[in-house]
């Protein structure tokens, strides 16, 4: 088995026992990390895979929240229906807009991504009637799921954070096989060299427009949880605000990284939940954060623990000829094709070496959710559930409405 | 024999610089046809203009029969009109396979599929068989940014190959290489070409190399052909001789 | 101050209809007066934006830093500036120190945060300046509070005059003549000196430039410095005319991404006229749409990208 799907798994094994232990507003906070987290990973997908930078998934994670809360407001309240739709909305909203932003490249693509983002954030803004405007929407329901053996009562928090680790596991399944495809190669391609990959037969604005489109519909996702989540929606979470956090969470965590995005948005949701309840000036420490992080640290948390263990067996292999480095060999020598698992590991770019790091990495990436997770239950002050989310989402620095003062 | 390419009064200028000035060339099945000339001759906007890189002001190309004037580059790889580039341009990140795999997994439509391992891909056989024809075997899992310069010039040519091209543009494959390097380059093209299959037009300066294995030369000179032989027949020809090769030349067997 | 001229002039998108209304009842139903109102208006607007968008499409244009902070270091003006007035008691003094308070912040942040950075993928260096306006926003936020702020304005610049039938605060057409001189002289210095020789040889080619001799990191530090006053410079002006707050630092920046995307980034010429028609966008806008003018904006700005990528005065082909 490939060591990212062994820490997989037993990330997966830890979230679904971690929770019985914690308070319930704790598993409210993991609740939110995992969402974010799925958020911050289809941003990665844009930005760590295909080498592009958005500054508007905002957007579309904005799509599929407004989708999914004016379904569950409906006449047929299904969240599985609402989820589904949100996704495929944003999907269809990124393919749209994508379409537009693909003809550039770096900053110009950061650029019309923005454009196109605030945009979309005006009309959510404007179009009062199905929107609700500033007052956003609220009251969204969490109807109960019967799954035939079991009912789910979605309103409680528990079921709740269960049921999102389910949908966010496998979407995150689909992501991380999706970056193991053959069109995960030519994504990579693209962000190595984009000028080559049209002389080697692959149209290159059709993989990023369709690495556009993926992106988009598990952002949509993301925001189709987050509706019932918060139980309101607000256009703060189309604003380009929110289009910075799966950046901010992406560079801390590490973009080289297939969870990496996960641990940042762990340690964002908890830094931010510890330090907004100190403070509220807690723009400022992400800042500091973001701009320390890129100045010394651009592999992120992540990348850096990676490459930890990358120079730790590095020597290692030296002295005893480890495991890994009878591996490696093995590798080297690949004339004997399809070796089985070794071989497939080696497809993260960086050889041998990276397949076995990766996987490290990811359990170095475990331990510090672990930690931060545990770290957090009592040393939190004690606030009250939902109240510091709500005043997160309300107080980052929200910015004028549009047209509020025309300059 | 009919052409396999076909340029037909190919015009291309730049502000007031005419780069390429009504070229008309033909070349034909398995031959292996050099471009030579003095920098700034066109040889590379030519090459620009017949893969879609630039679009031509005036002319048509046609390759395998087919007028592909103004198709974009990833149709015209596909069409079986491969290249490389002057400055060597592989993927850093990827490994050497991977490098070749992406064209290999791309000529066989595979690239748009969002399921399934690329790793484990039986395309790898095919990815790992043209490394062996470069000789790069052992370099396979190594980040292609890597490899010594003349291993990712050999990446370059097995990832043009793995396209499964009818006609192969070669841009100065020996550039930069010290001279041991160039024979091992060469070597592996000569190989390729013997293997068969595969038409090659190159451009390089090295004229050892130049004549000992083309079968035809074309001479550009500012924009145009300035001649169109054998090597014998470009060796004799005084025009290239003034304007090219000058005196350096002449006295060479 | 006219309040009736002000409503109609800060364009308040509630304030609309009032404002429509005043201007009518001033002009005496004549259209063209409110015509010539909110074109007076868009050149306000376009004089505030024109100084923070020529420094950052220069920054851009020379160093290949899309500066996300430039919007914060124009609000940051504001504010000093009115430490400064309370401290000295007067509004010119602001207008000198406020901006070279902010051009000394632009070199130390260019010297210390961007040098380092310039071997490293664009994408990271526009993360950094993200970075910076969520810390300089909330170091204003910190050290000024929320609250809309409005720099007194001096004597002399009180009051309104009658242009042509119409009649107008001074303090407005003080930054338009102000914005429009610094403007003019900027192209003087660039096309006429021997220093914006060299800046200009270096926007347009940094080997060349650093084989030539030029020392490029002084240059840079010079540029970004120089961006950093005129957007302070434009900061006191426009914090007289209008109250501002902190999170404005946001907003500012997004107007002025809009004002160079659709002039040409590092095009002097294209921040003038990016600012000229988003300003005339925004005015006439309010007679349109009110409430979705910065959705235009946004529409002109995708559309630009789209179609002409370097902008309307920007040179050469595809971004």
């Amino acid at each position: 088995m490939a060591p990212t799907s062994r820490v997989g798994i037993a990330l997966l094994g830890a979230a679904a026992i971690l929770p019985l232990g914690l308070r319930e507003f704790h598993v409210h906070l993991l609740t939110e990390i995992l969402i974010l987290g799925l958020f911050a990973v289809g941003f990665n997908l844009l930005f760590g895979y295909t080498g592009l930078l958005s500054f508007g998934q905002a957007a579309y994670f904005a799509a599929g929240a407004y989708v999914c809360a004016l379904w569950l407001k409906g006449p047929w309240p299904s969240l599985p229906i609402g989820l589904v739709l949100g996704a495929l909305l944003a999907g269809a909203a990124a393919l749209v807009v994508g379409w537009l932003c693909v003809r550039r490249d770096e900053i110009y693509f950061a650029m019309v991504t923005l454009a196109c983002a605030q945009l979309i954030y005006v009309a959510i803004w404007r179009w009062r009637t199905v929107t609700g405007g500033s007052d956003g929407i609220g009251g969204i329901p969490r109807p109960a799921l019967d799954l035939g053996v079991a009912a789910l009562d979605l309103s409680r928090t528990l079921h709740f954070y269960y049921f999102t680790l389910a949908v966010v596991t496998a979407a995150l399944y689909v992501l991380w096989r999706i970056t193991r495809s053959p069109f995960g190669l030519a994504l990579r391609a693209v962000r190595d060299n984009h000028r080559r990959v049209d002389y080697l037969g692959l149209p290159m604005r059709r993989y990023r427009l369709a690495a556009f489109a993926v992106s988009g519909v598990f952002c949509g996702l993301a925001g189709a949880l987050f509706a019932p989540y918060q139980g309101t929606i607000t256009p703060a979470v189309a604003d380009w605000l929110w289009s910075a956090e799966p950046v901010m969470m992406t560079l801390l965590g590490g973009p080289g990284v297939f969870l990496g995005p996960v641990l940042g948005a762990a340690v964002i949701t908890l830094l931010k939940d510890f330090v907004a309840s100190a403070t509220e000036y807690w723009p400022l420490i992400v800042g500091t954060v973001v701009v320390l992080l890129v100045l010394f640290l651009p592999g992120g948390a992540g990348g850096a623990v990676r490459d930890a263990v990358a120079r730790r067996l590095a020597a290692g292999r030296v002295e005893t000829g480890s495991a890994a480095s009878s591996r490696a060999a093995g590798l080297d020598a690949g004339r004997a094709v399809g070796t089985g698992a070794a071989v497939l590991d080696a497809s993260n770019g960086v050889g041998a070496g990276a397949a076995v790091l990766e996987g490290s990495g990811g359990v170095g990436a475990r331990a510090a959710l672990l930690e931060a997770g545990t770290g957090v239950g009592p040393g939190a002050p004690g606030l009250e559930a939902g109240s510091s989310v709500g005043a997160r989402v309300e107080g980052t620095a929200a910015p004028a409405p549009p047209g509020r003062r025309s300059r | 024999m009919t052409a396999l390419l076909k340029t037909e009064g190919l015009c291309k200028r730049f502000g007031s610089v005419r780069a390429v000035d009504g070229v008309d060339l033909e070349v034909r099945e398995g031959q292996l046809t050099a471009v030579i000339g003095p920098n700034g001759a066109g040889k590379t906007t030519l090459f620009h203009l017949v893969t879609g890189a630039i679009a031509p002001d005036a002319g048509r190309v046609h390759f395998a029969g087919r007028d592909i004037t103004g198709w974009p580059p990833a149709a015209i790889v596909r069409a079986g009109l491969a290249r490389t580039f002057q400055i060597t341009s592989v993927f850093p990140e990827l490994s050497a396979l991977e490098n070749v795999l992406l064209p290999v997994l791309a000529q066989r439509r595979e690239t748009a599929r969002l399921w399934g391992s690329y790793a484990g891909h039986p395309a790898r056989d095919a990815a790992l068989e043209l490394l062996d024809r470069v000789g790069l075997v052992a370099q396979a899992h190594r980040p292609c940014g890597q490899l010594s310069h003349a291993d990712q010039k050999l990446v370059e040519v097995a990832m043009a190959l793995a396209t499964r091209p009818r006609l192969l543009l070669l841009d100065e494959p020996a550039a930069g290489l010290a001279p041991g390097e160039t024979e091992r380059v060469i070597g592996s093209l000569r190989d390729m070409v013997a293997a068969g299959g595969v038409t090659v037009v190159l451009i390089e300066h090295d004229m050892d190399i130049v004549f000992s294995m083309a079968d035809r030369i074309v001479v550009l000179h500012q924009g145009r052909v300035l001649a169109d032989g054998t090597p014998s027949e470009i060796r004799a020809n005084p025009a290239v001789k003034e304007v090219y090769l000058g005196g350096t030349f002449a006295g060479r067997p | 101050m006219n309040g009736l001229v002000l409503a109609t002039l800060l364009g308040h998108a509630g304030h609309f209809h009032h404002a429509v209304e005043a201007a009518g009842t001033l002009a005496g139903s004549i259209d063209w007066q409110l015509y010539g109102t909110l074109f007076l208006n868009g050149l306000s607007q376009a004089s505030h934006m024109y100084l923070v968008a020529v420094g950052l499409s220069l920054i851009f244009g020379v160093m290949r830093v899309l500066n996300l902070a430039h919007g914060a270091l124009h609000i940051a003006a504001v504010y000093i500036g009115l430490s400064i007035i309370a401290l000295l008691g007067n509004w010119w003094w602001a207008l000198v120190l406020a901006p070279l308070a902010v051009a000394v912040t632009g070199a130390l942040i260019e010297i210390g945060l961007l040098r380092p950075m310039y071997r490293r993928p664009p994408t990271y260096v526009l993360i950094l300046t993200f970075g910076l306006v969520l810390i300089i926003h909330d170091l204003l936020k910190l050290g000024w509070g929320v609250d809309y702020k409005i720099l007194p304005e001096p004597p002399i610049l009180r009051g309104v005059v009658d242009v042509f039938g119409i009649v107008y605060p001074i303090s407005y057409l003080f930054s338009i003549v102000v914005a429009a001189a610094l403007g003019l002289l900027l192209w003087l210095f660039l096309n006429r000196t021997r220093p914006g020789r060299i800046i200009r040889a270096c926007a347009e080619d940094r080997e060349m430039a650093a084989s030539l001799g030029i020392n490029v990191p002084v240059v840079y530090t010079a540029v970004f410095t120089a961006g950093a006053f005129l957007t302070g410079f434009g900061g006191v002006l426009m914090g007289t005319i209008m109250a501002t707050h902190a999170p404005e630092a946001f907003e500012t920046m997004l107007y002025a991404f809009a004002v160079v995307v659709i002039g040409g980034l590092g095009s002097l010429g294209g921040a003038a006229l990016g600012s000229f028609l988003v300003g005339q966008l925004n005015a006439f806008g309010l007679l349109v749409a009110p409430e979705w003018n910065m959705a235009f904006m946004f529409l002109a700005m995708a559309l630009v990208l789209i179609l002409r990528p370097r902008g309307l005065m920007g040179q050469g082909g595809a971004a």
